[in-house]
């Protein structure tokens, strides 16, 4: 049987628990080949359920650009009062969670792992949507409402990027896909069901660190299209203040650079590239800061600004 | 504030060839690629800058230049704003002291 990416949902589950123990797991997302390893079966569930449009294949065809291994964090957790950890393959300090919390630490891994090791793209802790005319780049802080908006948008037919990175090549200025499950904590979860539909969204994973977390499953037209770069037309920095009125202020370019350079993890690492690619991203494109109460109003005024933008 | 000690006699100098700059609206955005900081500069910094990159001056020496880089009077920009504008140039790095005589 020849080695090619399938779609995960197509394998047989005994074959991705086979391959995710054994560490051979290969998923390719956008620019991205990941080596995926595990062994709690809740990690096979989740794949099958957030993943399961995805291309892996079993066995590892070269050198991945990210590695993930779902495992205990020292021999006495492997058997007694059980915890998992995400090793990524370098030290970072993460916090041990029960087995059933194995997606979560997966998801956080997998993130770590793309912020602190790719150097391949200036990273953007942020949303990215977009059409066949450009890109919407949401940058926000967590709980920002970066992902509810981010969800909304997918509904009014936006492909989604990212849920957390804006992943910007410093040769073109323009946005890679990197399409993973959108992640929703607390009142989002119920928020995204009710424009979603509870189809598109995975089970509720509770008592996380962060409390209730649930994932936005990605559609399939979002990875096919996971290789097809678009410039920012539109970067907004939505702040959430519960039932206040809607406002829009426009920044200037200046602004905007100082507001997204703190969200970069490797901007001061790349240097030069980094910085002519991000101006030449900003040039581009027209940017606001908007303030919300709700859902639907941030919506709206996205709507407004992306038509303005040509959109 | 400055980086170190100074005095009125000390010659300041700017390599830009170690900056990009990038005229934005009515800033100039600056990324200096020895520590890899971004910083946005008024008129007053970003001509502060090009007055001790063509060549080193001190307080009393640069301050025509800048005024006739500018384009304003004594009156409008003081001594004392261009000097405390070199010293904050010299704390983020931008420019360096050449020499300081006694």
């Amino acid at each position: 049987m020849k080695n090619e990416f399938q779609r995960l949902g197509d394998y047989h589950r005994e074959d991705i628990d086979v391959a995710l123990r054994s560490g051979s797991l290969e998923m390719e997302l956008g620019p991205f080949s990941m080596r995926l390893e595990g062994r709690e079966a809740d990690i096979v569930d989740f794949l099958f359920d957030a993943y399961r449009d995805a291309p892996v294949r079993l066995k590892l065809g070269d050198v991945t650009d990210v590695a993930i291994n779902v495992r205990p964090p020292n021999i006495i957790r492997k058997y007694i009062r059980r915890q998992v950890i995400a090793d990524p393959g370098f030290i970072v300090p993460a916090v041990p969670l029960p087995p059933y919390l194995s997606p979560l630490a997966f998801e956080m891994g997998l993130n770590l792992a793309i912020a602190l090791k790719c150097c391949r793209f200036t990273t953007f802790h942020s949303a990215v949507v977009g059409n066949e005319r450009g890109a919407i780049l949401i940058s926000a802080h967590s709980g920002g409402g970066k992902s509810t908006l981010a969800s909304a948008l997918m509904v009014e037919g936006y492909r989604l990027f990212s849920d957390e990175f804006g992943l910007l090549d410093m040769e073109t200025g323009m946005l890679h896909p990197y399409p993973r499950p959108v992640s929703l904590k607390e009142k989002s979860i119920d928020i995204v069901r009710e424009f979603t539909g509870e189809k598109w969204l995975t089970k509720t994973f509770g008592g996380t660190p962060k409390g209730d977390i649930a994932y936005r499953r990605v559609r399939p037209s979002d990875i096919q299209l996971s290789k097809t770069p678009m410039a920012a037309k539109l970067i907004l920095f939505p702040v959430f203040q519960e039932d206040t009125p809607p406002s829009v202020r426009e920044l200037s370019k200046s602004e905007t650079i100082m507001k997204l350079i703190p969200s970069s993890t490797n901007y001061h690492l790349l240097g030069t590239a980094s910085f002519e690619a991000l101006i030449k991203m900003v040039a581009g494109a027209q940017t606001f800061e908007i303030t919300y109460g709700n859902t639907q109003d941030s919506l709206e005024i996205t709507r407004d600004l992306a038509a303005k933008a040509g959109l | 504030m400055s980086a170190g000690p100074y005095s009125e006699q000390t010659t300041w100098t700017a390599d830009i060839s170690k900056m990009l700059l990038q005229p934005s609206e009515s800033v100039t955005i600056a990324f200096h690629k020895i520590s890899g900081d971004t910083h946005i500069l008024n008129f007053l910094s970003a001509a502060t800058l090009k007055i001790l990159a063509k060549g080193d001056e001190n307080f009393a020496t640069a301050f025509p230049k800048i005024l006739d880089e500018i384009q304003m009077t004594e009156h409008d920009c003081p001594a004392s704003l261009v000097k405390r504008t070199i010293l904050e140039l010299d704390e983020l790095g931008l420019v360096i002291p050449v020499e300081t005589k006694a």
